[in-house]
């Protein structure tokens, strides 16, 4: 249950994408959620979902497995098109009692749930096919060059290895003080919600307490281990972009500017 | 059923994640019986049940294959008043210094009675008594911030938590664990002292045999989400093969006594602490003079 | 062999959260050679962590000089180095393990130090074959056991090739298992790798495994000798609430009733002998 948790689910695979560098994975991403806004027709998004459709197969992913991701979101998805159907301007073509549906809400609802849906599809595809600890090493490459302005894209990149080295750990500690305080007679789960807010206190003051004493143990523990910043250190896997991170990329920046100055 | 038996359990059984491919079983058809006011160790390797099992007995997790029975009622029964059910049955978790949350040692041991719905002055006698109980002196602690105290204090008070819900049953898992041997026998001899002064029915966890042979009635000794043997600690201790087999450790002096007996020197090997065994040996020499 | 520890009259002083100056460690002077297992006990506020924390420099003395390999621990410009040569293992299994595999896990060292990556990859598969992890390398930190945690982080001392490893009461939160699989981890680097360890614990049948014993009180060190000679001062430690094996105390008890049987036995077939050579006849 706990793995649940990791970003997206990663979905260790043998695949051409899984191999892929996670900086050329990063960099796709961004770009196919720049060109998801910059395109405003039909053909565009469909192309583009093909595109995204081709990727999945390439990653040897189960189709259902992927679009199940989308499961959490239907909600949200459903109100977008609802929203845009009813509340835009236009010729009419239904009526739902005092709710009208236009021509361009239609047009308009269809192509923004489309776009919404492929933007989390595009993204869960990156988290899908590359590890965390793959996707924070590319991070903080890829952030590296702001270092000179000031981000402290190592420190940050350290940061998110730990949060995610602990997260399991916290979760199993949560359930912990959570049967503790039932064992005492607190109450999770009934009551309103500031009542529930209230009850919530006996949780996470003892897990705030506990995560400080962590990241002071930890702190100790690293320094220990000779740990003074990112100046100077080496990395156990080394990023390398081979031919296939160029080819992919350069397929992809083509692709994309096809579409966006077609579509 | 049984009015007169504390604890009931029959067939308890019970698998994380059932039903997934990630299934595993942690209990086997579980059998106990406890009387009113005995004292049980519960020994066992990491992994053999026996957190799963205290934590079936106050509804933390509810009954599944089987059934249990707390003072003659079978909690496993639909609308089980839970909440009564944990006033009953006081269970102290692992490391419980971790659960402290109140600012002060008064506001977190009253958490339990709060819950119960006690205040004013009811509330004030259960928290005073239940340090008593702890020996944290009420006046000396009660304002202090649990951050201040040491990691025994911290445990007393913890332990206090609990028992200020008045339970009849009370369960320790590894009430121990991470102490330094001075801090462990203070906690023990306060446990000890509890059972004999209120006569609470205690469930005492632990790792280790030798810690609980003086105080426990009766040792149970879990193995792969079953148990094992039961027995009191006396005779329990002379099955050293058995022990053995299952990765438990043979006190010492039970192994130096058998030695003796297997080498022809007749000395009683029913034995608890070392005192015992020197006064036998002791004996044995006197005789042979 | 080479003092590779010298502390000369260590005291460590601090002040309390209400303002009183209390001192853990008085004038307390030890040696270490190359290659020995050391073992340092005593309850609770004995001063035993504190000790150890100023053999890599977490802490530096108040008045008194500790040498770790010729470097002075309280020159700043040190302490890098001194870091290197002694490596820390620390009591929570958890708090100590940064990554999210075993592996990266056990490169972090290698990593603060600069060490290309092929060699870190070289360092890795060796130190977790020494701890017999080797098969967990790929996997998460938070599934293992207590004591497959602390061989890791044995593990990621060992990546840093330290001159020695200080174990600062590894073994206080672990179950029987995981105390026993780690004691054996740190004899085995002991005996076959000639690796210098300080182990700190309140457990006296581990302290039994090293060469030699300090007990700490109060800031001072009260006893000192090898196993033999430590473990048969029962009264002393007792009173100084250690616990001592039940031989021991047996043969203790023994003596004090008449029957001579020295109090330096350690071992359960030692004493069964001699009370058979002493009851037979």
């Amino acid at each position: 249950m706990l793995d649940g948790i990791t970003l997206g689910q990663y979905v260790p695979t043998e695949s051409p994408i899984h191999n892929l560098d996670p900086r050329t994975k990063i960099i796709s991403s961004v770009l196919l959620i720049v060109v998801l806004f910059l395109v405003e027709g039909f053909q565009g998004y469909l192309l583009i979902g093909l595109g995204i459709l081709g990727i999945i197969a390439a990653a040897r992913l189960p189709l259902g497995f992927v679009l199940k991701g989308l499961r959490p979101l239907r909600l949200i998805l459903l109100i977008t098109l609802l929203l845009h159907l009813f509340m835009t301007e236009g010729r009419e073509i239904a009526r739902l009692g005092p709710l009208v549906v236009t021509y361009e809400g239609f047009n308009k609802g269809v192509l923004m749930t489309l776009r919404l849906g492929l933007l989390v599809l595009a993204t869960s595809l990156l988290t899908l096919t590359t590890s965390p600890i793959r996707l924070t090493d590319g991070l903080e490459d890829l952030l590296n060059p702001f270092k000179r302005v000031g981000l402290p894209a190592h420190e940050l990149a350290m940061m998110m290895t730990i949060a995610l080295r602990f997260i399991p750990t916290l979760f199993e500690e949560t359930e912990k003080i959570m049967k503790a305080q039932k064992a005492r007679g607190a109450d999770f789960e009934s009551g309103k919600l500031s009542q529930r807010a209230k009850n919530l206190v006996p949780l996470l003051v003892p897990l705030f307490v506990s995560a400080f004493r962590r990241a002071d143990e930890l702190a100790i523990a690293m320094e220990a281990r000779c740990y003074r910043g990112g100046e100077g250190r080496t990395k156990l896997h080394t990023l390398q972009m081979t031919r296939a991170d160029y080819l992919a990329i350069l397929l992809l920046t083509a692709g994309v500017i096809v579409i966006a100055v077609v579509f | 059923m049984n009015v007169e038996k504390a604890i009931v359990v029959r067939n308890l059984s019970y698998t994380y994640q059932a039903n997934t491919p990630l299934a595993s079983p942690a209990l086997r058809n579980v059998e106990m019986e406890v009387l009113p006011g005995q004292f049980v160790a519960i020994i066992g390797q990491t992994g053999s049940g026996k957190s799963t099992f205290i934590q079936h007995l106050n509804g933390l997790i509810p009954t599944g294959p089987g059934r249990i029975w707390i003072d003659g009622q079978d909690i496993g029964l639909k609308g089980t008043n839970l909440k009564g059910l944990r006033q009953k049955v006081g269970l102290v978790f692992q490391y419980p210094e971790h659960q402290v949350f109140e600012e002060t040692v008064f506001a977190d041991i009253a958490f339990g009675p709060k819950n119960q719905g006690y205040s004013g002055e009811l509330l004030v006698e259960k928290v005073r008594r239940a340090m008593g109980l702890v020996q944290l002196d009420y006046d000396a602690f009660r304002e202090r911030s649990p951050l201040e105290l040491s990691g025994g204090q911290l445990r007393r008070v913890a332990i206090a938590g609990v028992l200020a819900m008045e339970p009849s049953i009370m369960i320790l898992d590894e009430p121990t664990a991470g102490l330094d041997p001075k801090t462990r026998d203070e906690i023990l001899e306060q446990i000890a002292r509890l059972h004999s002064e209120t006569g609470m029915t205690v469930l005492l966890v632990s790792h280790s045999m030798e810690e609980v042979a003086r105080l426990a009635d009766l040792v149970v000794v879990f193995h792969d989400g079953a148990i094992a043997l039961q027995g009191p600690p006396r005779e329990l201790f002379q099955r050293d093969a058995e022990l053995t087999a299952l990765g438990l450790g043979v006190p010492q002096i039970i192994r130096v006594m058998k030695g003796l007996v297997n080498q022809g020197i007749a000395v009683d090997t029913r034995v608890l602490t070392t005192q015992e065994a020197a006064d036998q040996i002791i004996q044995r020499w006197h005789k042979n003079a | 062999m080479s003092r590779l520890l010298e502390v000369r009259d260590l005291t460590h002083s601090y002040l309390t959260r209400t303002g009183e100056e209390v001192e853990a460690l008085r004038k307390v002077s030890l040696e270490v050679r190359a290659g020995e297992f050391v073992a340092i006990v005593g309850h609770n506020g004995s001063g035993k962590s504190t000790l150890a924390k100023h053999l890599n420099a977490l802490l530096v003395p108040s008045s008194g000089v500790v040498y770790v390999d010729g470097l002075d621990t309280s020159v700043p410009e040190n302490l890098w180095e001194v870091r290197q040569r002694v490596g820390m293992v620390f009591q929570n299994p958890d708090n100590q393990l940064v990554a999210t595999t075993v592996e990266e896990d056990v490169a972090f060292g290698p990593e603060n130090l600069g060490v290309p990556s092929a060699e870190i990859r070289e360092r890795v598969d060796e130190a977790l074959a020494v701890v017999e992890m080797s098969e967990f390398a790929t996997r998460p930190p938070h599934n293992l056991s207590g004591g497959q945690k602390q061989r890791v982080a044995i593990a990621g001392v060992l990546a840093m090739r330290p001159k020695c490893i200080v174990l600062d009461e590894p073994t206080a939160m672990l179950d029987p298992k995981g105390r026993q699989e780690v004691l054996r981890t740190v004899q085995r680097l002991n005996a076959e790798e000639s690796m210098t360890v300080v182990w700190i614990t309140h457990f006296m049948n581990e302290a039994a495994q090293a060469d030699r014993v300090l007990v700490m009180q109060e800031g001072r060190i009260a006893i000192e000798g090898s196993p033999r000679q430590v473990f048969s001062r029962v009264e002393e430690l007792k009173e100084l609430h250690l616990d001592v094996p039940q031989v021991t105390e047996l043969a203790f008890l023994l003596n004090k009733a008449g029957l001579p049987v020295s109090p330096e036995l350690l071992c359960e077939e030692e004493l069964v002998s001699i009370l058979v050579d002493k009851l037979a006849g």
